[in-house]
């Protein structure tokens, strides 16, 4: 009789066991194939070479266009380390001056990732005080922030507690001293408050999810035994630990790494210096030295989120988890009051300052005509970018698929074994690898690119690439590719055991069938990650200043570089433009993706989307 | 993959196809501030039909990054056009021969100290480094008569400046090392440090702290001063005398870049920019640039500035120190 082992739950990495049939010890031939039910969205490609040939396409893109540049980059300083390390440590004086500037990038990560962390926390808790019908809305206003770029926060903070702002005046005239808020606003504490405003829903978001693990029998229970507000700590600081401390690791990864908001603020941090080094003085080898501490202590914070992430039980997004115990009205006011103040003070303060300062129609007017290039070229490189990011990250994902379940083989156990050892080890080093791609700096990989891509090698095809504009879409893949893969992984370690019983009913390994079965699995999440990076993508500037052509310009230079020379009007109205470029070009593709998923359930209505 | 493909076949058009192309197209490296830079390249645009492609002076990059660009990219020039907003980059550039000598036709009419002898380069539409003071915080007679003065005890704490190693204070401090000689030059940022002077990241924010009262003055240009107050900021300026041989005036300065990809092309857009329309047009705007042109048109605020006495600036002489000012100050005035 054929052994048949379930594969366990618990490990999603490792492959699963392989079926055997009779007949592979030799003697009885197999049963005849069952046939196989003919899907209407079905047309055949059989061959399993063809197969293989396709889905080899992703991962060898990801070598060639993200890992030879990036490897080729590292290489160059494993070759000559110690010129790279002499012009970057030149002396004692000059490497206590570093040591200085890397303890203030730190605190500023350490604070900023702790205020975040902080202030998700409350966000969560004020939106659990509102009633359930209103939930879904207040997500997403919670949620606004990240669609504000940083360092246009920080330009409305500059324009609201800078030496004029308003928030300074309104202060004189209660008797505070004038320089009260500029004081605090240009310092580390002013730094770290106004990343932390940008980046709590990333936090709130790893609360949400945590809190949808959470089993509704514990809950239920605890909240017979316990006061709501123990459940809630004992929620908090015990049940979601693992998911606190893995949103406050992404977002001290983004704040160490970020560039723009210290620059604006006059903090000296380590990516200011770097992107010194090299867009300034264009010293490649002190600015690959000077992104080494940074590359060294992201990789150790990348590697312990990788160790949490691992171990999360993801939900699935149709569970909701246990209903957490409404807490006291007193308690519900008041986390109401300062989630309140937290999204006003991180989306409406600078929303609210733009706006007023833009003063009238012939602003944004201005703005619009001459804007209109750089919004083409922010739109179009970004919608580029997620649609290349979400095709590869997908590609990427349904390898590992492949390799974990649909070259499992009915007739030939050794090959399943293969298969186990390849599928593990694809999996492990491709997540390990988008963790690690994580956390380099936006500027290493805008120079890993240049370096590579401007090279005469190959009868000048690499320069006609570096040349050609797409160098910006490709640096923006580069960035935000770990973002989408690793989203699309949380999803495909939820059903392994569906995928596992679907291939036994069906032992035909078909291109089609891989699509059929995986396709709408990943179809969520491939959206939402396509709709992360092009909002992601719209925003980043640290690459761009790198990687775009000449004549290339997207919205967040234009906006960085106007704050410097043009009137605060003109400033506030391009700034306020450009977020409605980006949440139309963001709704754009929502709906987009909402009327593919509508026509793929109609025209695949067997296969099971969430 | 298939995409890259098909970049790549693009990229590999016929040389006749990438000629005809090259010639409807010119890249531009420009220092100055692209507010007042892109209305200008966009009618030569309009005008010449040749679409300029240009790559502008960021807060990131900063002027002095535009030049090490042009020197990062010699083995295989991307820019035509380097359009300086100062002078001495552009001579480091001509000194490391990565300039085409080119005399355009406008140029006759300007000043023969403000062009290169050898054609290298010509400037047009000056700047002067100026005192910006906060109108509210201190009188026109309070105000230091000479540079030196800034080093007094009564300014400690209240005078900026923006970073010495960038732009036109880079510039203006290799003219110091010139004129004054290495040792007073030395002692005079040393003693602007040990006077608490602010160190800002460049010339706009340095006024802007003025203007908001941060800062009671501040060694900034013309055009940055005369931007804020032309919006109503308190702030005003008067030129910064060295010691009674007048202010320092220091021209925007174009060159042609050596085997550029657009020769023709940049000529011609040289030749547009060195027109005395365009430098009426940038006389006129909010950066109030001083004319080189005798009776060149300009607004009456303009002329008078350009009525102002002025050093007499061997430019080559300063491009010279450029390097030893700028390691000394990189040490005085280290960011922490």
């Amino acid at each position: 009789m054929p052994v048949q082992q379930t594969p366990s739950r618990s490990d999603s990495l490792s492959s699963p066991s392989v079926a055997t049939l009779p007949g592979c010890a030799g003697g009885t031939p197999p049963p005849p194939r069952a046939r196989r039910p003919r899907c209407r969205c079905a047309f055949r490609i059989p061959h399993s070479a063809f197969h293989k040939a396709v889905a080899l396409c992703f991962p060898l893109a990801f070598v060639l266009l993200v890992l030879l540049p990036l490897f080729s980059y590292f290489f160059g300083f494993a070759w000559s380390p110690l010129e790279t390390l002499t012009r970057t440590f030149s002396s004692r004086e000059e490497i206590g001056r570093l040591a200085g500037i890397l303890g203030r990038t730190l605190a500023i990560a350490v604070g900023g990732a702790t205020l975040s962390l902080i202030l998700g926390i409350l966000a969560f808790a004020a939106i659990h005080s509102t009633p359930r019908r209103a939930r879904n809305g207040l997500w997403a206003l919670a949620a606004a922030p990240l669609l504000i770029p940083e360092h246009f926060s920080a330009i409305g903070w500059i324009q609201t507690a800078g030496k004029a702002g308003w928030l300074t005046a309104a202060a004189q005239r209660c008797g505070i001293p004038e320089e009260w808020a500029p004081t605090l606003l240009y310092s580390l504490p002013g730094c770290v408050f106004v990343l932390a405003l940008h980046f709590y829903p990333i936090a709130m978001a790893m609360v949400w999810l945590g809190s949808r693990t959470t089993g509704a029998a514990a809950v239920e229970s605890a909240a017979t035994l316990m006061p709501p507000g123990r459940v809630w700590v004992g929620l908090l600081v015990g049940w979601l630990r693992p998911w606190l401390a893995a949103g406050w690791l992404i977002v001290f990864i983004l704040c160490l790494l970020d560039y723009s908001v210290p620059e604006l603020l006059r903090r000296h941090v380590f990516s200011v210096e770097i992107m010194t080094a090299y867009g300034v003085y264009y010293d490649p080898p002190r600015a690959m030295g000077l992104s080494l501490p940074l590359v060294a202590i992201g990789l150790l914070a990348a590697a312990a989120l990788g160790r949490l992430l691992v171990r999360f039980d993801w939900p699935v997004f149709a569970r909701r988890g246990g209903e957490w115990p409404r807490l006291a009205l007193r308690w519900r006011a008041l986390f109401l009051a300062l989630g309140t103040a937290v999204v006003l003070a991180a989306a409406g303060v600078p929303a609210g300052n733009f706006l007023g300062r833009a003063d009238g129609w012939e602003s944004y007017r201005d703005v619009l005509k001459s804007s209109a290039a750089q919004a083409a070229t922010s739109l179009l490189s970004s919608a580029l970018a997620a649609l290349a990011t979400a095709i590869l990250a997908v590609g990427l994902a349904l390898v590992g698929l492949t390799a974990r379940y649909g070259i499992a083989s009915d007739e030939d156990a050794s090959v399943g074994t293969w298969s186990k050892r390849f599928a593990s080890l694809y999996e492990r080093s491709m997540f390990c690898l988008m963790l690690a791609m994580f956390a380099l700096p936006a500027s290493v990989i805008g120079m890993a690119h240049i370096a590579f891509w401007n090279d005469p090698a190959f009868g000048g095809i690499k320069q006609a690439f570096y040349d050609s504009g797409w160098m910006f879409p490709l640096g923006a893949l580069t960035l935000f590719l770990p973002i989408a893969y690793v989203t699309l992984w949380a999803r495909l370690r939820q059903d392994s055991r569906i995928l596992i019983d679907l291939e036994r009913m069906d032992g035909d390994r078909s291109l089609r069938r891989r699509f059929v079965l995986s396709g709408p699995i990943l179809f969520g999440p491939a959206l939402l990650a396509a709709v992360v990076v092009f909002i992601l993508a719209m925003q980043e500037l640290h690459a761009a200043v790198l990687l775009l052509a000449p004549g290339q310009e997207t919205l967040s230079v234009r906006a960085f570089t106007l704050l410097h020379y043009a009137p605060d009007r003109l400033v506030a109205a391009f700034c306020l433009a450009s977020l409605a470029t980006l949440a139309l070009g963001a709704g754009g593709i929502v709906g987009i993706a909402a009327v593919l998923r509508l026509g793929l359930k109609r025209w695949m209505p067997y296969c099971a989307f969430d | 993959m298939a995409i890259g493909v098909w970049l790549i076949a693009c990229g590999a058009d016929s040389e006749d196809q990438d000629r005809v192309e090259r010639r409807q197209e010119v890249v531009i490296y420009t220092a100055l501030d692209q507010l007042y830079s892109e209305p200008i390249l966009k009618r030569f645009e309009e005008q010449t039909g040749i679409r300029v492609r240009a790559v502008y002076d960021s807060e990131a990059a900063k002027t002095v990054g535009l030049a090490n660009r042009i020197i990062a990219e010699r083995e295989r020039p991307r820019c035509d056009v380097f359009w300086n907003n100062e002078v001495l980059r552009t001579l480091v550039l001509k000194d490391k021969g990565l300039l085409e000598a080119f005399s355009p036709a406008n140029a006759r009419q300007i000043p023969a100290a403000f062009r290169d002898p050898e054609g290298y380069w010509t400037g047009f539409a000056a700047r002067a480094r100026v005192l910006a003071y906060n109108t509210r915080r201190v009188a026109p007679e309070d105000l230091p008569r000479t540079l030196s003065d800034l080093t007094n005890e009564r300014w400690r704490g209240r005078v900026g400046m923006a970073y010495p190693l960038f732009g036109s204070t880079s510039t203006h401090a290799a003219v110091l090392w010139a004129r004054w000689g290495e040792p007073r030059a030395r002692r005079f940022f040393e003693d602007l440090k040990r006077n608490d002077v602010a160190i800002l990241d460049g010339n706009m924010t340095a006024a802007r702290a003025v203007a908001d009262g941060e800062l009671d003055l501040c060694l900034t240009d013309t055009d940055d001063a005369h931007l804020l107050r032309s919006e109503g900021k308190p702030i005003d300026w008067v030129l910064l005398d060295h010691d009674g041989e007048g202010a320092l005036l220091f021209p925007n300065a174009l060159s042609l870049i050596k085997n550029g990809p657009n020769p023709e092309a940049g000529r011609r857009l040289i030749e547009y920019l060195l027109s005395p329309e365009v430098e009426a047009a940038l006389a006129a705007s909010q950066s109030a640039q001083i004319p080189l042109r005798p009776n060149a048109d300009a607004p009456p605020k303009v002329q008078e500035m350009a009525r102002g006495s002025f050093l007499e600036v061997d430019f080559a002489e300063a491009a010279a120190h450029i390097e030893e000012s700028a390691d000394f100050l990189k040490t005085l005035f280290s960011k922490p």
